[in-house]
């Protein structure tokens, strides 16, 4: 993917390129907001990764711009602010997400793959039935079953197993389920997702003796592909 | 020295008021008294000419006494054959609008026949002609004098007259005016403005020193308070005026001042003692991770105490905006109780799992203007605060009736005394304890409360047992 990053640290950005470099991207690094805003409406990218505050023109400001100049290139937005009015400020200015410094490669690179995919419209939102590997969810009647055995769901189980099936193979980081399942923008101090996690597995991995979840150490989980 | 200033102006202004006022007051009592006398002279004149027509002729003499009775009215006749009964004066005017007449005309018989009534002030500044006129007169017209009257006596005074037409010549009825009584009095004004104005300044000096005294003093303060010396207080003793309301405002000021350095310096303390645990674990990691075969569990252990890091930083920084306020622009209306079911649904499995149990009552839910992620995490908050201190097997409890939340817990709680200082950001009830941004859990809540204006009280939960942190949201 092509992927335009708006970094002015050095150090910050030199990582960013190598690490999304390493995952097979193509990266334009620029330090400054006028000539990343430039890059962005003559070249054609993938995703944008802002940096929010940058010399000359701030990240915030030119994303602004790019989106009422109707380009509509999926952008992440990187701040230090990690507050949530920063957050409602970015998303309201058009930004597809938001990632406060300092973040793990892995949890970029897993909104980076999310964002693309819901850019390119394959993420099937509007498809009513998710099947895997004999795992079935029905998105109408909000039932799920295994190898044809019905497996009683609740509501947060069924939507932690819908959002990890429509990104299947991609990992969603403990932050994102978060905020994609249960809605939390902050980081709690228990184990939220571990404990809902272990107690979906219960019930759909372990009657079946099948494994259908992977825990990525570090990073997150990954509905096995 | 603008407290100084200020006083001597008001002195001064003080003075011109005074004198203005005064000068009012004169022209209305000398106003007033010009009245009576004109009502004076109009009964004495209808009593003469009443005694004049019922006896049918002019008297020949007019005895002195009569002439100049105790009230100083007097009067003189000027009779059809010219011959005057009376004073000579010089100079005679209207003071209702009628002609000015000459002194002279009021010995020629025709001039005054043209004339209803004549009312004459002469005025002070005349009051040498009219001690010398008393003899010039005497000489133009002294074979009509009837008597002569002892006009110098009178001379500096005023004199009004009321004249009319009597049988076939002349009756004026005169008494001493006004004019010099008013003079009088705006020279005893003026005097008494100049004996004031002494006082007037120097207790206006005394004022404004002292006021300027006791503002340098509060700016002083004000000044050293500024340069850190937060102990000082300007303390009035007892609140009398505003520089004292002032004063006592300050020291409120300073108090309060005082106290959030004092809790920001514990927080910077606390932060450091935080900060320190989990860096040390950082280096232990990475300084084995150079020795060790295997570097991917201190790698990882490494990034988990950096994470434990960088959750104590954004638990802080947040903090710190929701304190600086002025963010309420993202308040909506939220339904409290859709936010309570939604926690309690995230953390009840969370409780079972650390063995505890969480339930949840909900009877008339509010809505309130909030920002609901806010809510959120404010209960969430409240909620992992008691998985993680109330001990296994606690019952912890979500209590929401209208927009009274609270969160219960049976478990050790928190002695009253160290209540209050719980909910300071990163204070523990345990110290030697380690749980990383523990610290910071109560604090964030408060810190929500404050944005929202909600009360937030910490109190025993079952009987002395446990803690209760209860929050009311204001009605909307």
């Amino acid at each position: 993917m092509r992927i335009l990053l708006l970094e002015d640290d050095p150090e910050i950005g030199t990582w960013t390129v190598k690490g999304l470099t390493a995952a097979g991207h193509v990266v334009d690094w620029i330090e400054n907001g006028r000539e990343a805003l430039l890059a962005a409406t003559t070249r054609d990218y993938d995703v944008l990764v802002f940096d929010r505050m940058t010399p000359d023109l701030d990240g915030l400001s030119a994303l602004k711009t790019l989106r009422s100049a109707r380009i509509t290139t999926p952008l992440i937005l990187l701040t230090a602010l990690g507050a949530v009015e920063d957050r409602v400020e970015g998303l309201e200015a058009g930004a597809d997400d938001y990632l406060s410094k300092p973040f793990a490669m892995t949890e970029l690179l897993a909104r980076i793959t999310a964002l693309c995919r819901r850019g390119r419209g394959e993420a099937a939102e509007t498809a009513t039935r998710l099947s895997h590997r004999g795992l079935d969810l029905d998105l109408l009647s909000q039932t799920c079953a295994c190898n044809g055995t019905t497996v009683l769901l609740n509501p947060k189980e069924f939507r932690l197993l819908e959002v990890l099936m429509r990104s299947k193979g991609r990992i969603q980081t403990r932050a994102m389920l978060l905020e994609r399942v249960w809605d939390i923008n902050f980081d709690p101090s228990t184990s939220v997702v571990e404990t809902h996690m272990s107690r979906l597995r219960n019930k759909i991995e372990k009657p079946f003796g099948q494994e259908f979840i992977k825990t990525v150490r570090g990073s997150g989980y990954m509905f096995i592909d | 020295m603008s407290a100084l200033r200020q006083a001597i102006v008001l002195s001064l202004a003080f003075l011109v008021l005074l004198t203005l006022g005064g000068l009012l007051l004169d022209d209305v009592i000398t106003e007033e008294f010009r009245a009576e006398t004109e009502e004076a002279l109009r009964e004495e004149y209808q009593r003469i000419s009443d005694r004049l027509t019922r006896e049918g002729q002019f008297p020949e003499d007019i005895v002195t006494a009569e002439v100049f009775s105790d009230s100083g009215v007097g009067y003189a006749v000027l009779r059809a054959d010219g011959k005057v009964l009376g004073p000579v004066l010089r100079g005679a005017f209207d003071s209702q609008g009628f002609d000015i007449l000459e002194a002279e005309a009021l010995f020629q018989p025709e001039a005054l026949e043209t004339l209803d009534r004549i009312f004459d002030l002469i005025d002070e500044d005349e009051e040498e002609e009219v001690t010398d006129s008393g003899p010039a007169a005497e000489e133009d017209a002294a074979g009509q004098l009837g008597f002569d009257v002892a006009f110098e006596s009178e001379a500096d005074l005023g004199w009004r007259i009321y004249s009319g037409a009597v049988l076939d010549g002349r009756l004026l009825v005169y008494a001493p005016g006004v004019s010099a009584f008013g003079s009088d009095l705006t020279s005893v004004i003026l005097i008494f403005v100049i004996i004031l104005s002494l006082p007037a300044l120097i207790i206006g000096l005394i004022f404004g020193i002292r006021a300027q005294r006791r503002l340098n003093r509060i700016g002083a303060g004000f000044d050293r308070i500024a340069d850190g010396e937060l102990d000082l207080r300007l303390a009035p003793k007892v609140i009398r005026d505003d520089i004292d309301e002032l004063a006592a405002r300050i020291d409120g000021a300073t108090e309060r001042l005082q106290a959030s350095i004092r809790q920001m310096s514990d927080f910077s303390a606390n932060i450091a003692h935080d900060l320190r645990t989990p860096l040390t674990r950082l280096r232990l990691h990475l300084d084995e991770a150079d020795e060790a075969e295997d570097q991917t569990a201190h790698r990882e252990a490494a990034i988990a105490q950096m994470d434990d890091i960088i959750a104590i930083f954004g638990a802080i920084q947040r903090i710190a905006r929701m304190q600086s306020q002025g963010r309420r622009d993202g308040f909506a209306a939220v339904d409290l109780g859709v936010v309570v079911d939604q926690v309690h649904e995230i953390y009840e499995a969370v409780a079972q799992d650390a063995g505890q149990s969480l339930s949840c009552r909900i009877t008339n839910a509010a809505t309130i203007q909030a920002d609901r992620s806010l809510i959120m995490q404010l209960l969430a908050n409240l909620i992992e605060n008691a998985i993680r201190h109330a001990g296994e097997g606690a019952r912890i409890a979500i209590d929401l009736s209208g927009s009274r939340l609270a969160v219960t817990d049976d478990g050790p709680g928190i002695p009253e005394a160290e209540r209050g200082r719980v909910l300071d950001p990163l204070y523990r009830l345990d110290r030697s304890r380690n749980t990383a941004g523990a610290g910071l859990g109560l604090a964030m809540v408060k810190a929500i409360a404050e944005l929202h204006e909600a009360e937030l009280e910490l109190t025993s939960g079952r009987g002395t047992r446990g803690l209760r942190i209860e929050l009311r949201f204001p009605q909307p």
